[in-house]
């Protein structure tokens, strides 16, 4: 127990004030009887009645001491501690808590942690685990006795991702109304989710573990084809050194499971490096590996999906339209089919034509007002009818993929009649104020309406214009998608080809392990990421990879350890368990209690006149 | 000492029958058990040497040739002995025990005189203080009033004490109705049982104050005896007061007792009792009796 105001126990002096007036002889009322031995036999025949009497004129006394004690230590504020009957342990599973830290792990440093805490809680207190990954899981309540909570504990290992602590905590407090204790242990520092956790914060004892300490990771892989010649390439890797001393890094390039290089990589302190390598031969997963004894083992090894060599089938239907067909001929990664040229494209024919030819990834229908097939994403150039004045170009949705690196400067375009564009979608270009370039899905694929005169040469003739058709067949194409990497934790979202059963897709780890996904639409859904490696989505079609690799950003740099821990100002050992509870209103409560006996007692014994 | 009209309602009381043998006079208004010359006959017995020769019934000479003569039952009258207590107890309480004692003294001196019984008093504390023999008249009634009226409170009461005296003193048979408040420690049993030895018939009237019976003790109280100032003071609260009311209770029932077991009347009267209330207890407790 504290005291909060411990001066004000000087006040306890004053009980000397009860003691005192006890002691003084009292006025007492004198009184004229006939007898006195009537009084007198009473007293000399019960004379416990007689000890009872001083005791209850003593028990006045003793009342009006507790009375004054008690309100005065509630004035000094008492504090008293409780062991906590829940607590919540909030473990931090990111990839840096699996550094090393002497002779174990910054994740092993927290079970000790956790485990001297379970040691001072009582037997029947309620634990709950919860595990702050990417995305914070609940591993359940277990009373602290719990003789395979150390397995429990075991179990909790790290991830290849990041944490997301603040949500950890959150989840914790979820539903907690008596504000039970909530340990993080962590290697991160409490300022980093001051402000993060709302009312949790009062809450939250942070454990930090984990001391600073120097760190290599390969911080980056790419791979990229030649330009020109598509089967050879290159792949580009990034090592970075987060110690404060320079080093050499050796690095291991491998292809498919091939070594295809090893160099040594000189590294500054808190240096970046990066090293590219020419390959012959482009295979379909390359791998750099850093021969190095760290204190990070998972951010040593990344892996990079190389870009297929598969170009966009785009069938082009257009009653003639030159700089169009030059545009998409010009492209490298299009192979272009072309429809039947003159007059208006007849879409019944087109729908013949569709049901007899192999299945094109876009469709380029200039002139149509509706897209000819079923299934393919079609961009739609407008009817070059009622055409309107010229007016500005401007881009509405500067962060849309249709937009990337886009810019047409003060070109003034021939907008075509807005009606029949679509009433809902992204407008991607406004000219004068009216869209002209819708971009929307329906039924699953991919739609965008251009309703600009592709065939004047203000449009045609502008820089803009062959990359605004080149994003145009790569967002059509859905090539901004199903991207073949992502960092540890992070949720994929992988679209899936048009025709698939969902019950023939399924994405296993590497370790071969069927991971957790949802279906929604054509989209597929997985955050079962912590496993950094390669995983594969099969469908009937076929089969896909994508890569997870480490989340080396946010987590390789084991210098950023809390000043306030790693100075020595805290105890290894965590703080007593004890919830505080101010004692000062049932002191007061008391208080009035011993007031009203007090006040009985009198009435009682005096009657009105007390 | 009595109103007109108080006395009105006296008029036709008297002495209840069972209270005392009433002694053997000539011109008693009680019949007595003594053998005398009353106009009631009696028995016929032989003439024995000393029989008053009136008596001798020459009928019966005649016609047996025995000396035979009437024995008729004497006249008698009662004789009253009023004890008043006029100790310094019997100064307490409002209105005080001394004034309802001296109306309860009156009161029955005014039935004795009507009744042609004779009838005496005395004040006592711890001896007999004052003292009227009985007397049968009118006179007697005056004195008896001036003597209760100038009677004042006072002394210590030793009640067992005054009793003996006064036995020592009187004979029977007769009345000795005690007015006090018997506030005596140890009790006055003795006393009473002496008054019986002698051969006098003791009626009890405890006389008490309506403060004695729920005395108004209020937080802690220091009691003084009225009797003895000087003695050390009792400290009571009003925690105690359940316990005083039952000893009270237990002192009057210990009276009763004695009584019922002599055969004795007893009555317990207020200081504050109306002249019909003190009447009626009198009455209830066979002290007096008659129409009305």
């Amino acid at each position: 127990m504290r005291l909060t105001n411990p001066s004000a126990l000087w006040f306890l002096i004053l009980l000397a004030i009860p003691l005192l007036l006890a002691r003084r002889p009292t006025p007492r009322s004198r009184q004229v009887v006939s007898n006195l031995y009537l009084w007198q036999d009473l007293i000399r025949r019960d004379p416990d009645r007689l000890a009872m009497r001083r005791l209850r004129r003593n028990w006045l006394v003793a009342l009006q001491i507790a009375l004054m004690a008690a309100a005065i230590v509630a004035l000094a504020g008492p504090v008293v501690a409780f062991r906590a009957a829940r607590v919540a342990f909030v473990f931090d599973v990111s990839m840096s808590m699996g550094a090393r830290d002497g002779t174990t792990t910054r994740l092993g440093v927290a079970r000790e942690r956790a485990r001297a805490l379970l040691r001072r809680l009582p037997q029947d207190a309620v634990v709950r685990l919860i595990a702050a990954g990417t995305s914070p899981r609940d591993l359940g309540d277990h009373p602290a006795g719990d003789s395979g909570m150390d397995a429990i504990l075991e179990a909790v290992t790290p991830t290849a991702g990041s944490a997301d602590v603040p949500a950890a905590i959150r989840l914790a407090a979820v539903g907690d109304t008596n504000a039970q204790p909530i340990f993080v242990f962590s290697d991160r520092s409490e300022r980093d989710v001051a402000g993060l956790v709302g009312s949790a914060s009062a809450a939250v004892r942070w454990e930090h573990v984990g001391h600073a300490t120097g760190n290599v990771a390969l911080a980056r892989i790419a791979a990229r084809r030649h330009p020109v010649k598509a089967a050879e390439g290159q792949v580009l890797v990034e090592v970075r050194n987060y110690g404060t001393q320079a080093r050499d890094a050796e690095v291991e390039i491998a292809q498919d499971g091939t070594v295809i290089g090893r160099q040594s990589v000189p590294l500054p302190a808190r240096g970046t490096q990066t090293i590219v390598q020419d390959i012959p031969r482009l295979g379909r997963l390359l791998s750099a590996r850093l021969r190095e004894d760290d204190a990070l083992d998972l951010d040593n090894q990344r892996l990079a999906v190389i870009p297929v060599l598969d170009r966009v089938h785009v069938r082009l239907i257009t009653p003639g339209s030159f700089f169009l067909e030059k545009v998409l001929a010009a492209n490298p990664r299009i192979t272009l089919e072309s429809g039947p040229p003159g007059g208006a494209p007849n879409l019944a024919e087109v729908a013949a034509r569709n049901a007899n030819s192999r299945g094109s990834d876009v469709v380029v229908c200039d002139g149509c007002v509706e897209p000819p097939g079923q299934d393919e994403a079609t961009l739609i150039i407008a009817p070059r009818e009622g055409s309107l004045g010229p007016a500005p170009l401007t881009i509405a949705r500067p962060d849309h993929p249709l937009t990337a690196s886009l810019q047409f400067g003060e070109l003034f375009v021939t907008p075509l009649g807005s009606a029949g564009v679509a009433a809902r979608g992204d407008v991607i270009l406004r000219a004068g104020g009216l869209p002209v370039a819708v971009a929307y899905e329906r039924d699953g694929r991919r739609i965008l309406e251009l309703r600009l005169d592709v065939a004047a040469p203000e449009l045609a003739l502008s820089i803009g214009f062959p990359i605004l058709v080149a994003n145009a067949i790569d967002w059509l194409a859905a090539r901004d998608e199903n991207g073949p990497e992502v960092s540890s934790g992070e949720p994929v979202r992988w679209r899936l080809p048009a025709l698939f059963q969902p019950d023939r897709v399924s994405v296993t780890g590497p370790d071969n392990r069927l991971t957790r996904r949802e279906l929604q639409g054509r989209y597929l859904t997985t955050a079962d990421t912590g496993v950094p490696g390669l995983y594969h989505v099969r469908t009937p079609v076929g089969e896909q990879i994508f890569v997870v690799n480490p989340a080396v950003d946010s987590e390789s740099d084991l210098m950023e350890v809390d000043a306030e821990s790693s100075s020595g100002g805290r105890p290894d050992v965590a703080q007593p368990v004890d919830d505080e509870r101010h004692v000062a209103p049932v002191l007061l409560l008391l208080a009035f209690g011993l007031l009203a006996a007090e006040w009985q007692y009198r009435w009682k014994r005096d009657g009105p006149a007390s | 000492m009595l109103s007109v009209e108080e006395a009105r309602q006296l008029d036709r009381l008297a002495f209840g029958a069972s209270t005392a043998s009433p002694a053997a006079s000539a011109s008693g208004a009680r019949v007595s058990r003594a053998r005398g010359f009353g106009l009631e006959f009696r028995e016929f017995r032989r003439y024995e040497p000393g029989d008053d020769p009136r008596a001798i019934d020459w009928t019966i000479h005649a016609r047996l040739r025995q000396l035979v003569v009437r024995v008729h039952r004497a006249d008698a009258h009662l004789r009253v002995h009023l004890l008043v207590d006029v100790s310094g107890s019997m100064a307490t309480g409002a209105p005080d025990k001394l004034t309802g004692a001296r109306k309860i003294a009156a009161l029955l001196s005014y039935v004795a005189v009507g009744r042609r019984d004779a009838v005496g008093v005395a004040t006592f504390d711890r001896t007999v203080k004052q003292y009227i023999a009985p007397a049968a008249g009118r006179p007697q009634l005056l004195r008896i009033f001036d003597a209760l009226a100038t009677a004042a409170a006072g002394g210590q009461s030793a009640i067992n004490h005054a009793l003996a005296n006064y036995g020592a003193a009187v004979h029977g048979p007769g009345l000795v109705v005690v007015i006090s408040d018997f506030y005596q420690a140890g009790g006055s049993f003795e006393g009473l049982r002496y008054l019986l030895h002698r051969g006098l018939t003791p009626a009890v009237v405890q006389v008490v104050a309506p403060q004695e019976l729920d005395p108004d003790v209020t937080g802690d109280v220091e009691l003084v005896d009225i009797e003895d100032p000087l003695a050390p003071p009792v400290l009571v609260d009003p925690l105690i007061v359940a316990a005083y009311r039952e000893r009270m209770a237990e002192l009057t029932a210990e009276l009763g007792e004695f009584c019922i077991s002599h055969g004795l009347s007893c009555v317990r009267v207020e200081s504050s009792f109306p002249f019909a209330r003190l009447l009626r207890a009198c009455r209830d407790a066979s002290l007096l009796a008659g129409p009305g």
